[in-house]
């Protein structure tokens, strides 16, 4: 094989591997370290005064202001409790408790980030509207038909994620908050 | 054998390729936070950020319960103090760097029932201020900024639009100006 043979399969190798590994990591966001809490993630770092350098080049390339430890923290879940993708057009119930905090809000984002807009005019739901069950517990209702109780619209269609953002937690520092309990996303049909 | 050398050369090239690539993307990133929240309005002063599910672009992944403003500065021109009275509900304050680092930040816990009162300033300038002390000096949180440039977020719960109205009227009142030296 002649030298600019091996030079030019060098440089593509080079090339894939390094720009390839670069997307993956900070344009997929494979690199930013997560924190697992039963169906939810949250990435505390993003909001991290001193952040990695992965943490700080998806700040740059995403123009997101995450939350910061001493505001709150942000959990994101995709899939329900037996791990199957969340979808507009179905039902869930989101059951159990949110660790303590001073206020927390739910909403929902599509598969592009964005809050869909729903014909009920409401895009979130809060700790200070919630009824809970004589138990204490919760029980929030995601559908996208009104539902009696404490009822989180949804879209019609398409992938879904649920993020509960937990604001003046202890939850925001992972280091200490210790094991956290989440509340479940248990799925109840589809349209 | 020497074309296992090449592909090895490639794999150590490729990751110096890799490294360089991500450390160099918050210099290089032409639409971080910083720049695109000079969008919203004049610099300092705060702005209010669209709010997700309005319809109109904003920054992505915020709260649609809270109202967002934005103020951007640059301590070049002096340090900067931020006050205001804020609404009776729950509230944050952030001081991101001119990368978009979320540096500094407080829920309203932190100020008690006072007004919302920040300087943000380098050290050579607080070292200036502690030389002749405003007379309010001991009720300031002194924000120690490594930076020159960056942005205030405050972040207001407003579920409802008479919140809103609420927050927009507070922060009609709140300023983020360069203060005096002493």
């Amino acid at each position: 094989m002649p030298f600019v043979l091996r030079l030019i399969v060098a440089v593509v190798v080079a090339v894939v591997v390094g720009l390839g590994s670069a997307w993956l990591t900070v344009g997929e966001g494979w690199a930013f370290r997560s924190y697992k809490a039963g169906d939810w993630t949250a990435w505390p770092e993003g909001g991290s005064a001193t952040p990695d350098p992965y943490s700080r080049a998806i700040l740059a390339r995403t123009a997101q202001i995450p939350l910061g430890g001493g505001e709150g923290i942000a959990f994101f879940a995709s899939r329900d409790s037996d791990r199957a993708p969340l979808r507009g057009g179905c039902e869930y119930v989101l059951t159990g408790d949110t660790p303590l905090a001073r206020l927390w809000t739910l909403s929902v984002v599509d598969a592009k980030g964005e809050v869909p807009r729903h014909r009920s005019g409401r895009t979130h739901f809060h700790s200070r509207e919630v009824l809970r069950k004589p138990d204490g517990s919760l029980e929030i209702t995601l559908s996208p038909l009104a539902r009696p109780g404490n009822w989180m619209p949804i879209p019609d269609s398409g992938a879904l994620t649920v993020v509960l953002r937990l604001y003046d937690s202890g939850a925001a520092n992972p280091r200490t908050a210790g094991a956290l309990l989440m509340p479940r996303i248990e799925w109840k049909g589809c349209r | 054998m020497r074309l296992v050398f090449a592909i090895v050369f490639g794999l150590v090239l490729g990751g110096i390729i890799h490294i360089v690539t991500v450390l160099g993307l918050p210099r290089f990133a032409a639409d971080d936070a910083f720049t695109r929240v000079a969008g919203y309005g004049p610099d300092y002063r705060f702005n209010p950020i669209p709010r997700p599910g309005s319809g109109t672009p904003t920054l992505p992944l915020l709260d649609p319960a809270f109202a967002q403003y934005v103020c951007r500065f640059d301590l070049e021109d002096g340090p900067v103090r931020i006050r205001g009275a804020m609404p009776d509900t729950f509230w944050t304050v952030a001081v991101f760097d001119g990368h978009g680092v979320n540096t500094y930040n407080l829920s309203d816990r932190s100020f008690g029932q006072k007004p919302l009162d920040i300087l943000v300033a380098d050290a050579e300038q607080i070292a200036q201020i502690r030389e002749n002390p405003p007379a309010d000096f001991n009720d300031l949180i002194i924000v120690d900024w490594k930076a020159d440039d960056g942005f205030a977020v405050l972040r207001i719960f407003a579920p409802n639009a008479s919140d809103q109205r609420d927050a927009d009227a507070s922060i009609a009142k709140a300023t983020c100006q360069t203060a005096p030296l002493g």
